[in-house]
């Protein structure tokens, strides 16, 4: 019986020396923490994608509640986050638009030829440093698919033509996979936007070596410049390029191409 | 005498028999040129010559006033036919200058100029306009290298004869045929960053090059007094790695992330000592590429001087045979650290020191397999990391344990990949890894700045 007694007075009196310490400590050695931190992460998806080029949801929301982030960075989760974000920080809600990641490069296996045999490891950054990619186009896509790999949304598949395909309902613009490319063939387009768009990166001076690398490339030899009747396109870095104040999607620069490397965007991306 | 090294290293098939006892050939024969626009280490140039001109062997046709730039001279006679882009040795596209030869043979090369008598900008200035980078890797400008900041005193020039490289012998054939020359270019780099020691260091299967250095470095001291050695090193690869040369015949070792010059030592190439001798006594600017042509499926090894420029596949059949069904590979530059090429249309550089043309045999390839914890890529690297941590920080991506290890330090020369059992592609794999590293960096960078 005593020394349940003993055990007992011995177990509060521990207890509360310790519950005091504690409450003590509490307030000496307290943190600060902003309370928006926890808020903004329950804005946020929770998806860790990294498009906004910060460690995770949790980094960019301390960045938010820090102030040195703009508010409208979170592709995946589109207006309502921005919007949800904007009202929480109490600053204005800035207009974001949604946007989708489109491949520019169509050499498929068939018609793109390849350089030699790659022995190397099988992604697309490797090929790129030690044999300068896998295709004879010095541009095109290596066809390892780093890309589907970093892709947080299985927005991306490999296919079968050796040539990534983006599902633009599940693609959320988060941008990941225009950071991941080594040979930059990612673009993130409105998913607003009308008009064409040349579906090639082949940025060489030599346009002999176009012609004999693959059979869509970008032969640089403008006729969509002189065709368009709007005047609307211009060559820029080797590759020409659209100007969509202007661009009424007529489709003649489409037609006019002699090797089909133009696409209306809105042919491509499913419209809202 | 004394045998130096460093720690760590292989020793892969050397090889050089096949071409070590063949006198270096002049070729003259070539017709047109794809000369590169930037083959040192640093910043673009600009061409400074239009489709349709004329110009002289020996010409400067691009150049460009930044910092870490060396000019371009045309190294055949005859007309610009275009300026575009072309594959180079590196795998990636680049600017080039086609000029195809009009048989003339003119030349137009630099005034003689006393390098012991002229001041030190004066010479510097001659050594950049003469267009000489290191040839025995990257490519960096020597200019740079000879001009180091008044707060770093340079003690030794060491000259690297080492060419652990198999299959080259390039250096090997230079030292014999010229050693007057590269003494020369040594005695001059030395005079330029008063240093007071100058060393070549060579590796021991070279020894019968020893007395005939020692002639020549006797000759150039009965008019001078400089104080040069010879030292015998270990036949080991990477011998020839800049910080494994300073670290064999200095004892001193480069801190990371530090250039020779935070040790006072300056590293040159023989072959780059030769062509700085060649700039002041004859006026030369660099024309040539020396290089060796080897491997087994080349039935015609051979030690050459080609007009820089001169696309691989001109040589074939003129100049050197091939066994055209026996190619499995064809390298530009040593086996170890020179890149494969899908085809022989690359141009050669001035600091591509081979062509060599595998065989099967010789360019066996493995199937990749699992890390069997052996330990031995440790044994073998020379910068002393640990591959294998390194390759399982970047398996998984983990880039801040990558640079903790030291993969920034890493220098790619391939002994770990060379003694892997597995096979395991380690260098290729840290070479994407300082890539991923440096856009890391470059975005926080970019990130701290906003």
């Amino acid at each position: 019986m005593l020394s349940i007694i003993i055990t007992l007075i011995f177990s509060v009196i521990l207890a509360s020396v310790l519950g005091i310490a504690l409450g003590y400590f509490k307030v000496k050695f307290n943190v600060e923490k902003d309370p928006r931190v926890a808020e903004l992460e329950g804005i946020l998806p929770g998806v860790n994608c990294g498009g906004c080029g910060y460690p995770g949801c949790s980094g960019y929301a301390e960045a938010l509640a820090k102030g040195i982030a703009p508010v409208n960075l979170c592709s995946p989760g589109g207006k309502s986050v921005s919007d949800a974000i904007a009202a929480t920080l109490g600053v204005n809600a800035v207009s974001t638009e949604p946007v989708v990641a489109m491949l520019l490069c169509q050499g498929t296996k068939d018609v793109a030829k390849d350089r030699g045999t790659y022995v190397g490891i099988k992604t697309c950054r490797g090929a790129k440093i030690s044999a300068g990619g896998t295709k004879t186009c010095a541009y095109g896509c290596a066809g390892f698919g780093d890309c589907v790999a970093v892709c947080q949304f299985d927005a991306l598949t490999m296919g079968s033509d050796g040539l990534p395909h983006v599902d633009y309902l599940k693609c959320t613009g988060c941008g990941m996979c225009v950071q991941e490319c080594p040979q930059q063939l990612f673009v993130l387009v409105p998913k607003s936007r009308k008009g064409s768009l040349v579906l090639c990166s082949n940025r060489t001076t030599a346009k002999a070596s176009v012609i004999k690398a693959c059979k869509t490339g970008c032969i640089k030899c403008e006729a969509c410049v002189r065709a368009c009747p709007e005047h609307c396109i211009s060559m820029v870095n080797g590759i020409p390029v659209t100007d969509y104040s202007k661009c009424t999607s007529c489709g003649i620069c489409v037609e006019k191409c002699p090797t089909k490397c133009y696409q209306l965007i809105q042919k491509t991306i499913p419209q809202i | 005498m004394r045998k130096a090294t460093f720690k760590g290293g292989i020793h892969p098939p050397e090889n050089k028999e096949l071409s070590a006892h063949i006198p270096i050939e002049q070729v003259n024969s070539i017709k047109k040129v794809v000369i590169p626009l930037n083959q040192h280490f640093g910043a673009p140039i600009k061409p400074l010559v239009a489709v349709g001109d004329t110009v002289k062997r020996g010409q400067k046709i691009a150049d460009s006033q930044d910092r870490m730039t060396v000019p371009l001279h045309a190294s055949i006679s005859g007309t610009v036919k275009k300026i575009e882009a072309h594959l180079l040795v590196n795998n990636m596209e680049g600017p080039a200058i086609f000029i195809e030869s009009n048989d003339s043979n003119e030349e137009e090369f630099l005034p003689i100029l006393d390098p012991f008598a002229c001041s030190k900008d004066e010479a510097i200035a001659r050594i950049r306009e003469a267009g000489i980078i290191g040839i025995g890797g990257a490519g960096f400008p020597a200019y740079v290298k000879l001009a180091p900041p008044p707060d770093k005193p340079i003690e030794y020039v060491i000259a690297n004869a080492a060419e652990c490289e198999p299959y080259l012998t390039i250096d090997e054939r230079t030292m014999e045929e010229s050693p007057d020359d590269v003494v020369d270019g040594l005695t001059i780099a030395m005079h330029i960053v008063k240093a007071k020691h100058g060393i070549i260091g060579l590796e021991d299967n070279k020894q019968h090059l020893v007395p005939i250095l020692e002639k020549a470095i006797e000759r150039k001291n009965t008019s001078l007094g400089f104080d040069i050695k010879i030292v015998l090193l270990k036949t080991k690869y990477p011998q020839g790695g800049e910080k494994m040369l300073i670290t064999a015949v200095t004892g001193r070792e480069v801190p990371s992330g530090k250039l020779p010059m935070d040790v006072a030592c300056v590293v040159s190439n023989v072959g780059t000592l030769k062509a700085i001798s060649e700039a002041f006594r004859k006026g030369r600017t660099v024309v040539d590429t020396a290089l060796t042509v080897s491997g087994r499926a080349c039935s015609t090894p051979k030690n050459l001087f080609v007009p820089v420029g001169t696309v691989v596949q001109d040589l074939i059949g003129s100049v050197i045979e091939v066994k055209e069904n026996e190619v499995c590979r064809i390298v530009m530059g040593g086996p170890m650290m020179g890149p494969a090429v899908p085809s022989a249309v690359v141009p050669l550089q001035k600091n591509t020191s081979g062509v060599l043309f595998l065989n099967a045999d010789e360019a066996q390839h493995y199937a990749e397999g699992s890390c069997i914890r052996c330990g031995r890529c440790m044994r073998a690297c020379s910068c002393r990391l640990s591959p294998a941590l390194l390759n399982r920080a970047l398996s998984i991506n983990d880039l801040d344990e990558a640079v903790a290890i030291g993969v920034l330090d890493c220098i790619e020369c391939g002994s770990c990949s060379f003694v892997c059992p597995a096979h395991i592609q380690l260098v290729q794999r840290f070479r994407i890894g300082k890539q991923r590293v440096r856009i890391k960096m470059q975005k926080e960078a970019q990130r701290a700045t906003k």
